[in-house]
C-alpha cells in the first residue's frame, strides 16, 4: 500500500465514470408497484400464524392471557432451562416481570459485557412481530436489547400480542422513516422519529449448515429462542 | 484487479477438480438439497414472478441513476455520523481499511462473510501489515484455516466433507479429532467467542444499502455478523457501489426473494438494519453498538459495466448463489475451478467484466448455455445472453488463444457467401468427414489429433456424413415429388 488513500479524489473519479457511462437522463423512474395482497386478518389469526411460523423456524412460543400468567410461565422457563444468571434489557415490562423470579440473579445486560458473555440467558421485549415469517423486530431506539438478545446462549422474549402485524411490509413501515401516516404507537420513543440505529429482525435460533449442509443450532447467536406472547398487558 | 485471480486456466483447473476425491459427491448432495428447498419455498409464493419483475425494475432504476442514489445514500449516512470512504480499486479499498485497523488499536479484528472483501483481497492485505483478521462465519473460518478461498457464495465450504473439515481442525487447531458437525461447530464457536469478547474492529459486507436513510442491511443465520457489528467500537462496512436500493420499503420485495433463493428459507435467522452512528460530540450517548461506523464504497471495475444496457444487468445481482446450485458445470467442477472469487454462472459473466476479458477469457465458455441460471435468478439476469456477448468479446480480444476457431468461422463466412463456394467446400468436408469417421487407423488418427476433434470424440461417436447430400437429392428428384430414397 503506497500512498494515503484520497477519498475525495476517488469520489470525483467514480462519479465521473458513472456519469460518462450513463449519459444524460430524465427524471428518476417512479417506484414499481408493490407486490402485496391485503390480508385483513384478526388478531387471533395473526398470533396463531406467528406462533406456527416461529416454531417451524425452531423457536418456542408460549401464550399467556395476562401478566400474571406471563410471570408464572417465565418462572417455569427459567427453572426448566436451569437459568441462574439472567441479563435484562431496560424495558419496564422486562424489569417488572422478572423481579418476582426466585433462584435467579438478574443484572442489567447493557451495563456489563463480561457478565453478559458468562450468563445463562437474556430477557427482552420486542417492538413488533411479523406473522407471515414468525419474525421478532427489535428497535434499539425503544429498548437496550441489542446485546442481551445476542450474546447469551438463550434469548427469552416478552411479546405483547398487539405487536404482531401481518407482513414484513407493515413492520418496515412501522420502523421506517416515512411514518407520515403513522400516528402508530412506538414512533414517539425513537430519537428523531426515523429508523432506530439498529433494527434486528430475528426468526428462530442461530443456525448453520456450513458442514455438509447438516443443520446445527446455536453457533454465535442464541441457540434457544423462547417467546412468551402476552394477550392482555394487565394483571 | 481481483485478488488471487487465475481465471485463465479453467480447462486445466476443471480437470483437476473433477478428480478430487469426494468433492463431486459433496457438491451434488449440497446443491441438490438447496435446490429442493428453494423449489419448495418458491412454489409457496404465488406472486413469485411479480416479485422478480419488481426487483429487477427497482435495480434497473438504481443502476440507471446510480450517481443520484449514491450521493443520496452518502448524504444521509454522513448526516447521521457515518464516515464514508470512496475507493476506485482494490488497493485503495484495502488501504482505507488498513488505516482504520491501525486507529482501532489493539484487540481482535472480527469479520463477517463478505464477497467484496474476498474480491479486494482484504485479508491478505491486512496480514501483510501484521494484522490478523478473523473470519467468523463457520464456513469462512474453516476455509481461512485451510488457506482456501470460498467455493460458493452462500455455502463457502460446500466442496468439503466432514472428514476433510475434521482434518483441517486437527491440523490447525490441535484438537481431538471429531467428525460430528455439532462438535466441530462448538469448537469453532468457543474459540471465536473469546475473540469477539476482545474485539476492537468489526468488518462486514452489505447486502442492501438504502439511499433514503443511509442505512445498511445485513443477512445471516449464525449471528456472527450481529456480533461483529455490535461489539467492537469500530464497524467498517465494505460494499460495491451497486448495492443500493432507493427506499426502506423496497426491502420488502428483496427480503422475500433473497432468503428463498439462497437457502430456501422464508427468512434467514437474522436481518440487521443499521442506520447512523453516535455523534462523537455527544458524550451523553451511551447506546449499545459501535462508537464509529465507516462505509467503504468500492468501484473496482463496476463502472465499466454501466455504459452498456446488456452488461449493466450484471450489477443487479444480489449474490444469492441460486445460479451456482443449478449450473451443470458448477455442480461438477465446483467453485475453485473458476479461479475467481465469483464462481458459477454469475462468476462467468461478472469476473470477465470486472477485470479485462483477457484475464478471464475462458470463463464465458464455462457453460453449456442451458439457461437454468436465468430461470432461477431472482432479479432475472439474462446470464446466457451475457455469456454469448462475452464469448464474442473474448474471441475478439484474445487472438492467441482462439486463432484456429476464428479462422474456421472466417472460412465458414466466406464459403456461405456464394452457392458455388459452399458446394465445393461441402464436398471437401464430406470427404474429410467420412475419412475421420472411418474405422481404419487413419480415421482414429484424425479423430485423436486434429484440433478440437479429439475433445469432441473422446466421449462421442463421430457420425459419417451421408454420401449424397440433401441438396443433391433435392435437385435430382425431391423437388419434383420423388420418393427421395437414396439409390
Amino acid at each position: 500500500m503506497k500512498n494515503e488513500p484520497d477519498s475525495t479524489a476517488a469520489r470525483n473519479v467514480i462519479l465521473e465514470r458513472i456519469r460518462s457511462a450513463l449519459g444524460s437522463r430524465g427524471a428518476e423512474s417512479p417506484a414499481p408497484p408493490t407486490v402485496r395482497v391485503e390480508l385483513n386478518t384478526t388478531r387471533p389469526e395473526r398470533v396463531e400464524r406467528f406462533r406456527a411460523e416461529l416454531e417451524a423456524a425452531g423457536g418456542h412460543v408460549r401464550q399467556a392471557a395476562d401478566l400474571a400468567e406471563a410471570r408464572t410461565i417465565l418462572g417455569e422457563l427459567t427453572r426448566q432451562l436451569g437459568i441462574a444468571e439472567l441479563g435484562l434489557s431496560d424495558d419496564p415490562l422486562v424489569q417488572a416481570l422478572s423481579a418476582a423470579l426466585t433462584d435467579v440473579t438478574r443484572f442489567d445486560g447493557w451495563t456489563d459485557r463480561k457478565r453478559l458473555f458468562a450468563c445463562d440467558a437474556g430477557l427482552s421485549s420486542a417492538q413488533h412481530a411479523i406473522a407471515e415469517t414468525g419474525t421478532l423486530v427489535l428497535e434499539s431506539s425503544a429498548e437496550r436489547h441489542r446485546l442481551v438478545s445476542l450474546v447469551p446462549p438463550v434469548h427469552l422474549v416478552l411479546l405483547p400480542a398487539r405487536a404482531v402485524v401481518d407482513s414484513l411490509d407493515q413492520a418496515l413501515s412501522l420502523c421506517g422513516p416515512s411514518s407520515e401516516e403513522g400516528s402508530e404507537e412506538g414512533s414517539e420513543e425513537g430519537s428523531e422519529g426515523g429508523l432506530a440505529r439498529c433494527v434486528s429482525f430475528i426468526t428462530g435460533p442461530s443456525r448453520t449448515g456450513d458442514i455438509e449442509m447438516q443443520l446445527v443450532i446455536g453457533v454465535h447467536g442464541p441457540g434457544e429462542l423462547h417467546v412468551i406472547l402476552i394477550e392482555e398487558l394487565e394483571e | 484487479m481481483i485478488h488471487g485471480l487465475d481465471a485463465n486456466g479453467f480447462r486445466s483447473h476443471a480437470r483437476e477438480h473433477l478428480d478430487k476425491p469426494g468433492q463431486r459427491a459433496a457438491l451434488h448432495a449440497a446443491t441438490d438439497l438447496i435446490g429442493e428447498r428453494r423449489g419448495k419455498a418458491v412454489a409457496a409464493v404465488p406472486e413469485w414472478e411479480q416479485l422478480r419483475e419488481s426487483a429487477r425494475a427497482i435495480k434497473e432504476d438504481v443502476l440507471a441513476n446510480l450517481d443520484v442514489y449514491l450521493e443520496r445514500f452518502v448524504e444521509n449516512a454522513e448526516a447521521d455520523n457515518v464516515k464514508v470512504h470512496w475507493a476506485r480499486d482494490a488497493d485503495e479499498a484495502c488501504a482505507v481499511i488498513a488505516k482504520l485497523a491501525k486507529s482501532a488499536g489493539p484487540g481482535a479484528i472480527v469479520k463477517g462473510k463478505s464477497m467484496v472483501t474476498e474480491e479486494i483481497g482484504l485479508n491478505r492485505a491486512l496480514e501483510e501489515l501484521g494484522y490478523a483478521p478473523l473470519e467468523t462465519d463457520l464456513g469462512e473460518r474453516i476455509l481461512q484455516l485451510a488457506g482456501q478461498p470460498p467455493a460458493h457464495i452462500i455455502v463457502p465450504a460446500i466442496h468439503l466433507t466432514r472428514a476433510g473439515i475434521a482434518d483441517i481442525f486437527v491440523n490447525e487447531l490441535d484438537i481431538e479429532r471429531t467428525e460430528d458437525p455439532n462438535r466441530l461447530t462448538e469448537i469453532a464457536r468457543k474459540l471465536l467467542r473469546e475473540q469477539f469478547a476482545r474485539s476492537s474492529l468489526g468488518i462486514s459486507g452489505v447486502n442492501f444499502a438504502i439511499a433514503e436513510t443511509g442505512s445498511m442491511l445485513l443477512l445471516e443465520n449464525e449471528g456472527n455478523i450481529r456480533l461483529s457489528t455490535s461489539l467492537p467500537a469500530v464497524h467498517v462496512a465494505v460494499m460495491g457501489i451497486e448495492k443500493l436500493l432507493p427506499r426502506v420499503a423496497d426491502l420488502d420485495v428483496f427480503l422475500r426473494l433473497l432468503p428463498r433463493s439462497g437457502t430456501g428459507q422464508k427468512m434467514t435467522s437474522y436481518q440487521t438494519l443499521l442506520t447512523g452512528a453516535p455523534d462523537p460530540a455527544d458524550s451523553a450517548d451511551d447506546s449499545e453498538g459501535p462508537r464509529e461506523v465507516h462505509v467503504v464504497l468500492v468501484d473496482n471495475g463496476r463502472t465499466k459495466m454501466l455504459g452498456d444496457r446488456l452488461e449493466r444487468q450484471t450489477l443487479a445481482c444480489i449474490r444469492c448463489g441460486a445460479c451456482q446450485n443449478v449450473c451443470p458445470v458448477f455442480r461438477q467442477v465446483g467453485g475453485h475451478a473458476y479461479g475467481s472469487v465469483y464462481a458459477g454462472p454469475i462468476g462467468a459473466i461478472l469476473t470477465p467484466q470486472l477485470v479485462d476479458v483477457e484475464h478471464a477469457h475462458e470463463l464465458p465458455f464455462a457453460s453449456s448455455l442451458c439457461g437454468a441460471c436465468r430461470d432461477v435468478c431472482p432479479v432475472k439476469i439474462d446470464i446466457p445472453r451475457l455469456l454469448l456477448h462475452l464469448r464474442a468479446r473474448s474471441v475478439q480480444n484474445v487472438p492467441a488463444g482462439r486463432r484456429g476457431e476464428r479462422g474456421a468461422f472466417r472460412a465458414w463466412a466466406w464459403a456461405m457467401q456464394k452457392p458455388g463456394r459452399y458446394r465445393a467446400l461441402s464436398r471437401l468436408a464430406r470427404f474429410g468427414g467420412r475419412m475421420a469417421a472411418g474405422k481404419g487407423g487413419l480415421g482414429r488418427l484424425l479423430r485423436k489429433r486434429v484440433g478440437p476433434l479429439g475433445n469432441w470424440t473422446a466421449a462421442r461417436e463421430l457420425a459419417a456424413p451421408a454420401r449424397t447430400p440433401f441438396r443433391e437429392l433435392w435437385d435430382r428428384e425431391l423437388k419434383n415429388g420423388g420418393s427421395g430414397h437414396e439409390k
